[in-house]
């Protein structure tokens, strides 16, 4: 390249290729959707394309808003040479900084477009993607002035300015005592509960210390001196250097997803009742779900150094005199121990919000034996408990082994989280296959392996270790989605329901997973 | 391993035969035959790229031979890489320690590894090194972090030291005072030091023995004192002005022109002054060369044979 200014259109070109793309796809998308609906004038009632691009949307509006919060996301070189160079080249670069404003703002259009349609607030339709767009520009600008600590400041300033800003012009009217607020300020409790727990006996595990009730209080008592304390043994000190490196990371991010994606339309929409509740609700539990997968794959990513190929163990962690056995069990058990504890948020969060259904609430009282013991719901909740149970180990192996199986097993684990969910709350006489809701849990599980898929090529992360993983778990995927989408309801008729499909996934997961879960040498991890 | 049995081997590590290839067409180790002797220091010296890297990789079991063996104190790392690390203090040239933590834990972590700890010694380096302990490793610089990872790697008072290119990012009094006396101590208290190291001037004022990797291959392995003893400059003045470098036997490489060159030589000195002779040629000046020009002289003729073949 003879000039700098191709030089840095190349760079540009390079970095934002993948954007382009989507944000491309996206229009169009968009844009038929539009043609085929008539535009805004006459909004159509609510059909799975819509929730299904909003879903989309969603998903890659946060990733993409995401993706830029980090600062090192930035090539270093941009902002010292943006003052030395050239107009044209100048131009250029702040090309780059607008479309990246420009790309959110498209993203969000048609997200407000839901909330218009859902929440009959035309002003949304202006509101929203200019917030976005103005709180990208800000954070890309702190971000580049100011690096991390820049980027701290700047998402605490925007997350206290975001609430009244969407608060003020939307008019919401906050008619708790129309709903069981209970629900939502106890999922919060109960989530910071269940973290500091998770917390407090994690670091009573490096000593041993972990007694019961009053060992917690010890603990938070002795909180900084409990850091200087030596660890009980290898292991203990294993355990702990897993948890501190990225067992925190799933239930933070559950946390934070189901707080924000859960129950805001819950606080939001004017009636419980509102008819568009349940399939928004579902949509919005399959991206957050897909967006939770997805940001800790791209952290787990983040946190790796492939340049050395020792699938996520550094030479400072082989070189601890410990069997690698012990180091993948120490792994194993913090990530089925983050596992638990997001998926008991998950659980409480079902429950709670359940409970507020009088349908469940009467069959649990009640004991309804006729609905609970009839042979095809016993098989259901069998089918579910067994995926539960080889998905957590399938989870497990992911975290130790590859990142391509480990979006694959977030994925079905999160979709299958979301089938319980409909199962409980629907009942098992809801909607066949073919519903609304299905489609966003069929991507619920697809996206997030394309995204690692993409990823894992761009890392160079594809050898024939990880297309074996990959090869033995992604037709897990597929039976699971041929399971969902085209056999049970060619199969088994209209009369099936998404419980029903439930267990069939479940009964299409299981060799894959029991294939999946053969322990493998474990030498191969250690030994190149 | 019984700590005996690991204390008594006189040959700490032992590589026979070893090979290793990356791919079909990368030969990083090349029938690589060494023997590192007990208590001393022992450099690995070579180019970027030579295998120093790979080679230790080996003996931490991080690595297996596509061919030969490779014992530390008598064990097979791959089979039982427990016994093995439980003996060696390891510092990756890649300094990849855990960013996150902070000194404080890092010492807490890796002592829960080795029940031999030394509390005050590690205490003693981390004031020598003047690490906060309260500080994150991310936020240290390279040079700080080499220091973490050099207290992290001696503070169990290991049986083997594997530094892996350990002066990398440190300045120049650190790795003068406190690398060389701290390799010394170790070394003069009975254990064995391994170091690579491309800066061979540090090599030749710390190490006992030395061995050269060009390319994959040993090209010299001995004591300091047999290669400074073997290896000679000599300045050579001709009758009349050569087109090419003399053929002097024993000479591994040479600059100069016309009447004279300057040879580095390997052999016994009267043999290479014979031949000098033999050559009709003055000695001008005869003198013990620096291990960096044998080194260099080594690996010119290892490319210049290669060449030829």
């Amino acid at each position: 390249m003879h000039s700098t200014f191709l030089a840095l259109l190349w760079q540009q070109w390079r970095q934002t290729r993948l954007y382009l793309f989507v944000v491309l796809v996206l229009v169009l998308n968009f844009l038929a959707l539009e043609m085929s609906w008539g535009g805004l004038v006459e909004p159509p009632p609510p059909d799975w394309p819509i929730y299904l691009q909003s879903f989309l949307l969603f998903a890659f509006f946060l990733i993409l808003l995401v993706s830029h919060c980090d600062p090192e996301n930035i090539h270093p070189s941009i902002p010292s040479r943006v003052f030395v160079l050239p107009v044209p080249t100048y131009l250029l670069v702040t090309s780059y900084f607008i479309f990246r404003v420009a790309a959110v703002g498209i993203v969000s259009v048609p997200i407000a477009y839901n909330y218009c349609l859902l929440f009959d607030r035309p002003s949304v339709m202006y509101l929203l993607p200019l917030g976005a767009m103005a709180l990208m520009a800000y954070f890309q600008s702190t971000f580049w002035l100011f690096a991390r600590a820049g980027a701290i400041a700047s998402l605490i300033a925007g997350c206290v300015l975001l609430c009244p800003i969407a608060a003020l012009p939307l008019s919401i009217s906050f008619t708790l005592a129309q709903h069981p607020a209970w629900t939502a300020a106890g999922a919060v409790v109960f989530i910071l509960a269940a973290f500091v727990v998770s917390l407090v006996a994690a670091r009573l595990e490096r000593r041993s210390a972990w007694t019961g009730a009053w060992a917690v209080i010890s603990a938070l008592w002795d909180w900084r001196v409990g850091r200087q304390k030596p660890f009980a043994s290898a292991a203990h000190a294993q355990r702990w250097f897993e948890w501190k490196r990225r067992g925190k990371l799933l239930p933070v991010l559950a946390a934070i997803a189901f707080v924000l994606l859960r129950n805001l339309p819950r606080i939001l929409l004017p009636s419980p009742m509102h008819p568009r509740i349940p399939v928004y609700q579902d949509a919005t539990f399959a991206a957050s779900c897909t967006v939770l997968a997805a940001f800790v794959a791209a952290l787990w990513f983040a946190a790796q150094d492939y340049r050395e190929r020792t699938n996520g163990l550094s030479s400072f962690m082989m070189s601890r005199p410990m069997s690698t056995k012990n180091l993948g069990v120490a792994r194993l058990r913090v990530g089925a121990r983050s596992i638990l504890v997001a998926t008991a948020v998950m659980a409480v969060l079902l429950i709670l919000r359940a409970a507020t259904s009088g349908a469940f609430m009467s069959k649990i009282l009640l004991f309804d034996a006729e609905a609970w013991f009839s042979v095809k719901r016993l098989a259901v909740v069998a089918g579910i408990t067994l995926t539960a149970g080889l998905g957590w180990l399938a989870l497990c192996w992911s975290l130790f082994w590859f990142s391509v199986p480990l979006l694959s097993g977030y994925g079905l684990i999160f979709a299958f989280v979301a089938l319980v969910e409909i199962a409980i709350t629907r009942g098992f006489g809801a909607p066949p296959a073919s519903s609304p809701e299905t489609w966003p849990l069929i991507f619920a599980v697809l996206l997030p392996g394309l995204i690692g898929l993409y990823t894992s090529y761009q890392r160079g992360l594809v050898s024939i270790r990880g297309l074996v993983c990959a090869v033995v778990l992604w037709p897990i995927a597929f039976l699971d989605l041929a399971a969902l989408v085209f056999l049970a309801p060619g199969l088994f008729g209209p009369g099936w329901s998404t419980g029903d499909l439930a267990l069939w996934g479940a009964l299409c997961m299981l060799p894959g997973l029991a294939i999946a879960t053969v322990p493998l040498k474990m030498q191969w991890l250690r030994v190149r | 391993m019984s700590e005996d049995s690991a204390a008594d081997s006189e040959r700490p590590v032992v590589a026979t035969a070893l090979t290793r290839r990356f791919g079909r067409k990368t030969v990083a180790l090349d029938n690589v035959d060494l023997e590192v002797p007990r208590g001393g220091v022992f450099g690995l010296v070579g180019e970027n790229g030579a295998g120093k890297t790979t080679f230790i990789k080996h003996l931490l079991g991080l690595l297996k031979p596509t061919a030969g063996t490779v014992r530390v104190f008598g064990i097979d790392p791959i089979k039982e890489p427990e016994n093995v690390l439980a003996h060696i203090g390891y510092l990756s040239e890649d300094r990849d320690l855990p960013r996150w933590m902070r000194v404080r834990e890092l010492m807490l972590y890796t002592q829960a590894f080795y029940p031999k700890w030394d509390h005050a010694y590690a205490e003693q380096l981390r004031e020598t090194f003047d690490l906060d302990p309260r500080a994150k490793l991310k936020t240290l610089s390279r040079g700080q972090l080499a220091q973490a990872g050099l207290l992290a790697a001696l503070a169990h008072r290991p049986d083997l030291l594997l530094l892996d290119e350990p002066s990398s990012g440190l300045d120049p009094v650190v790795r003068r005072d406190i690398l060389g006396a701290i390799i010394r101590t170790v070394a003069d208290e009975g254990r064995t030091v391994l170091f690579s190291s491309h800066l061979l001037d540090e090599v030749e004022r710390v190490a006992d023995t030395v061995a050269m990797i060009h390319q994959g291959r040993v090209v010299l392995c001995g004591t300091m004192d047999n290669i400074k003893g073997s290896h000679y400059r000599l300045t050579l003045r001709f009758q009349e002005a050569l087109r090419s470098a003399p053929a002097l036997l024993g000479a591994l490489s040479y600059e100069g022109s016309d009447r004279e060159w300057t040879a580095i030589c390997d052999g016994r000195l009267d043999q290479l002054k014979q031949a000098a002779v033999a050559l009709g040629a003055d000695i001008l000046e005869e003198s013990v060369p620096s291990l960096e020009e044998i080194f260099v002289a080594r690996v010119r003729g290892a490319r210049h044979t290669k060449a030829e073949d």
